[in-house]
């Protein structure tokens, strides 16, 4: 115990703390210092960690150009097959250019879009979510509609016919694939408001004469704000993922913008005969995908110990 | 021969930071069809004793005894197939404190009531049937045979426990053990079901064990008391002797705790401090750093146990005669009742307050009144309180006069202003609410600084200005400013309580209400709020709205009670006349129905 024999307590003038004053830990914090303690989390925290300096730092780890095309060498092998050679350490793809470099590159995209879509998503499910929590009556009606009409249309399809009408780049892709995800923001967060909402300390905010909008941001965001975390980890491996398909379906990202679904896409005819065109791309996809679930999994023990099953 | 028989049993349980010691060398015994209430404060260790008799224990627990028989049986060394089928459930019946969560809502009564005896293969189908019916009946479920086919969700919660009852005496345990059976129910119901349990063990002869942490519950109904702290049994006697010479400390100072209902009001004792949680198999007496009495001795060893006439004994150095003297609390003013030209605080007329539900989308309007055409008036420095059960109506009013919800008919006027033309914030000066739960009265993320001064954040106050005050408020309700920067996970249940009121009265409210603010509380800890409370009342000239269904809290605190059932006023008047010369029938009831001491206990003797 930190008591301290003083008889007269020194005030900080900033804080207003005193010597013996306990500043334990905040909820926060403790669920920090799980994190370091659950398996899940640091796997997935850390490959998604070194993903992202791939990403960051990519034009510096790759060893060619991504766009760099040379013809003779194009289709071989990687360094284990027969054929293979040092100088293409995971080979080349139609056109001749260095796959591992491209891997490299794609991160970026992946990334990107992941990131950027998660945060759409984010933004526009949980402002929603909260407002038909709190207020309830037309805004909640309306809003359930919003989402049930949501849930009835096909996401991927209307993803595709909205990236032709608009035409294809990055920022088109993040914007429509995040439009798209904010579902499960908006069904989460909308029940824990509705709970928190019903809590005393809201009661309490009121009477002492707190607008909705002070009650919103100082009550019921922070404690939200782990659930959104987690829903997030949870978002960006399904964003990563409909990058992909879009991409391999022609309508995301265009060539010769490294994409790892497009790079599926263009390897799928030599599927049969170069396997690795499309095996490296998808282990780099599954390993990204499984990372952000693993963390988001951890997360949510971490933030929430007594849901864990 | 002794029915069950304990012997030095303890149980402690995995945690974070180590072992909790939660029942530390139990032993009892319970002869056949004899009743022991034990009683304590939560983390007492009080259900984890129930449940380490019944192996329900929680994983990660650890049991061990020196011995655990029942009649012939060691329970001790028995598989725990064997237990499940021979004595859980068949020897030994269990109730537990919820009856809301205790029943399974998705099948019917009936199937709920014969399951166990048809699977243990004691009864067919039909005979089971009928038992469940017979007992139906006998626990007073009106209609049984058609109750069968009910849900749970389709009875009320004291129906609910009537149903449990009946479960539990399917296969005609020799004991029953109830786990605070009657917490969560109404004063009027928990007084029906005390009443069947006793009717019943009286009928059948069952041996029962009566787990409560209210001593005037335990008293009543049961032959001995057992009372125990931070694990360990501190005083067993028989309920006479223990109420009226308790020989521990801690039971003496529980029992000045309770307020009455009757004689002068005096301020609540209390005992300093909280519970601590035994990480440690305990050296010296569990007590000692609460106690008033202490000692240097008890701090370096076991206290023995000083056996007195009887088999009464309690586990304290002290000669008998030295608890016997624990003061009685200083008088508490008498009421002015000069308040009849004081200014109107509040005055709320004619509220109604219609809910209108719809069974479904298209479905027909259903109007629940919860509040019907009432009227109250409350006049400065005064305390009114607001008597009813649970459906009453009396929460409803009072978020309608906190401007929380809308009446659908009626005013409210605070100080002469009507409150629907009033701005947030100055209503906010006007009148502050503190409520019931203290778990959900407080933001789990904020500190307690920081939920304190929030109403002077929500005026602009500065934040130098708002900590002063924030520390300030904290002296005022005796909160240690070392827990400024907690959170409200860190905090006990009354500590909790504290901040709520330090939040409420930060900016000097003229009206504060109180929404049954002790009523999620320990008896101990209610003493101390119920003190603080009245201390602020004299020391602000607070004007107070108790809203509560514990008419001792009324006598403790109130001037006035106006007593509502079904939303409307049944009877109004001073608290000196509506508790001892009633006028209505239901008033009369409730008063019946609160558990009380006889009248020859030194809580009463010894005041004169």
């Amino acid at each position: 115990m930190s008591e301290s024999t003083q008889s007269r307590p020194v005030v900080d003038p900033v804080s207003g703390r005193t010597p013996e004053t306990e500043i334990p830990a905040s909820p926060g914090q403790l669920a920090r210092a799980r994190a370091w303690h659950h398996r899940g989390f640091q796997v997935g925290a850390g490959i998604l960690l070194a993903l992202v300096l791939v990403a960051i730092f990519a034009p510096f780890l790759a060893p060619h150009s991504p766009y760099q095309q040379s013809l003779p060498n194009r289709l071989l092998p990687p360094v284990w097959v027969e054929g293979g050679s040092w100088e293409y350490l995971l080979g080349t793809d139609h056109v001749g250019r260095d796959y591992l470099s491209r891997l490299i590159h794609g991160t970026r995209v992946s990334i990107t879009i992941g990131l950027g879509a998660a945060t759409i998503g984010l933004i526009i499910g949980v402002t929603l979510g909260v407002l038909a929590g709190y207020f309830g009556g037309w805004v909640d009606h309306s809003v359930s509609f919003v989402l049930t009409a949501q849930l009835a249309l096909p996401g991927l399809l209307l993803a595709m016919a909205l990236v032709f009408f608009i035409g294809p780049s990055l920022l088109v892709v993040i914007c429509i694939i995040g439009a798209l995800g904010w579902t499960y923001y908006l069904v989460v967060t909308r029940s824990a408001t509705q709970h928190i909402r019903s809590l005393d300390f809201v009661a309490a905010a009121r009477a002492s004469g707190a607008t909705p909008r002070q009650i919103i941001w100082h009550e019921i965001l922070p404690n939200l704000s782990s659930k959104i975390i987690v829903i997030f980890t949870f978002e960006l491996g399904i964003a990563i993922l409909a990058e992909a398909s879009l991409s391999f379906l022609g309508v995301g990202i265009q060539a010769p913008t490294p994409s790892w679904g497009l790079m599926i896409a263009e390897g799928k005819e030599a599927m049969f005969y170069r396997p690795w065109l499309v095996v490296l791309p998808g282990m780099c996809l599954f390993v990204l995908v499984i990372a952000a679930n693993l963390m988001g999994d951890g997360l949510r023990d971490i933030t929430s110990p007594e849901e864990k099953s | 021969m002794p029915l069950i028989e304990v012997e030095n049993l303890s149980v402690r349980l995995a945690v974070p930071s180590g072992w909790l010691h939660a029942v530390h060398e139990m032993s009892f015994q319970l002869d056949r069809g004899e009743a022991l209430g034990i009683v304590g404060e939560s983390g007492s260790g009080k259900s984890m004793t129930a449940l380490a008799l019944m192996r329900l224990l929680p994983r990660g627990a650890q049991v061990s005894a020196d011995g655990l028989r029942m009649g012939d049986d060691d329970l001790l060394t028995m598989s725990d197939r064997q237990f499940a089928q021979t004595v859980q459930g068949s020897r030994i019946g269990m109730i537990f404190q919820e009856p809301m969560t205790s029943l399974n809502p998705v099948y019917s009564i009936g199937r709920q009531l014969t399951e166990a005896a048809v699977r243990l293969g004691r009864m067919n189908p039909t005979t089971a049937r009928r038992r469940a019916v017979e007992l139906l009946d006998r626990v007073g479920i009106p209609d049984p045979a058609a109750r069968m086919r009910q849900y749970p969700h389709q009875m009320s919660g004291g129906q609910r426990q009537r149903v449990m009852i009946a479960m539990a005496l399917m296969l005609d345990p020799e004991l029953l053990i109830a786990d605070e059976p009657t917490t969560a129910l109404d004063v009027t119901v928990q007084a029906q079901i005390m009443e069947l349990l006793a009717d019943l063990r009286r009928e059948t002869g069952m041996a029962m064990i009566l787990i409560s942490h209210d001593l005037a519950v335990v008293s009543q109904t049961t032959d001995r008391v057992a009372v125990m702290y931070g694990g360990e049994l501190l005083e067993n006697g028989s309920s006479s002797s223990v109420l009226a010479h308790s020989r521990h400390p801690y039971t003496g100072a529980l029992l000045r705790a309770i307020p009455t209902i009757d004689g002068p009001r005096r301020r609540l004792a209390t005992i300093p401090g909280i519970v601590a949680a035994q990480m440690a198999p305990p050296k010296a007496c569990v007590f000692a750093e609460r106690c008033a009495f202490v000692q240097p001795r008890c701090t370096t060893a076991r206290p023995p146990r000083q056996i007195g006439e009887e088999g009464h004994w309690a586990r304290c150095i002290l000669p008998d005669a030295a608890v016997a003297r624990i003061d009685q609390g200083s008088l508490l003013p008498e009421p002015a009742e000069n308040a009849a030209e004081a200014d109107l605080m509040i005055e709320a007329q004619n509220i109604t307050k219609i809910y209108q539900m719809k069974s479904s989308l298209f479905g027909p309007k259903k109007e629940i009144r919860a509040v019907d055409d009432v009227s109250l008036s409350v006049r400065r420095g005064e305390t009114v309180a607001l008597v009813g059960e649970s459906g009453s109506g009396k929460s409803t009013l009072a978020r309608v006069i906190l401007g929380l919800i809308d009446a659908t008919q009626g005013r409210v006027r605070l100080q002469g202003q009507d409150i629907a033309g009033m701005r947030d914030t100055d209503r906010a000066r006007l009148v502050q609410p503190i409520f019931q739960d203290p778990y959900s009265s407080l933001n789990p993320r904020r500190t307690v600084a920081e939920i304190i001064a929030r109403p002077l954040q929500l005026r602009g106050v500065e934040a130098d200005e708002r900590m002063r005050r924030a520390r300030e408020m904290m002296d005022i309700v005796r909160l240690p400013t070392r827990l400024l920067y907690s959170y409200p996970l860190h905090l006990s249940g009354g500590q909790r309580q504290r901040v709520a009121i330090a939040r409420a009265m930060v900016n000097r409210p003229e009206v504060l209400i109180c929404d049954e603010p002790t009523s999620a509380l320990d008896v101990s800890v209610q003493a101390q709020i119920l003190n603080l409370l009245a201390d602020l009342q004299a020391d602000f000239g607070l004007t107070t709205l108790i809203i509560t269904h514990d008419m001792a809290v009324v006598h403790q605190l109130a001037h006035r009670v106006v007593v509502l059932l079904q939303g409307r006023v049944v009877e109004e008047g001073p608290a000196s006349r509506v508790l001892h010369a009633p006028s209505e029938e239901y008033t009369r009831l409730l008063l019946e129905a609160a558990p009380r001491f006889g009248a020859d206990l030194p809580v009463t003797a010894s005041a004169s």
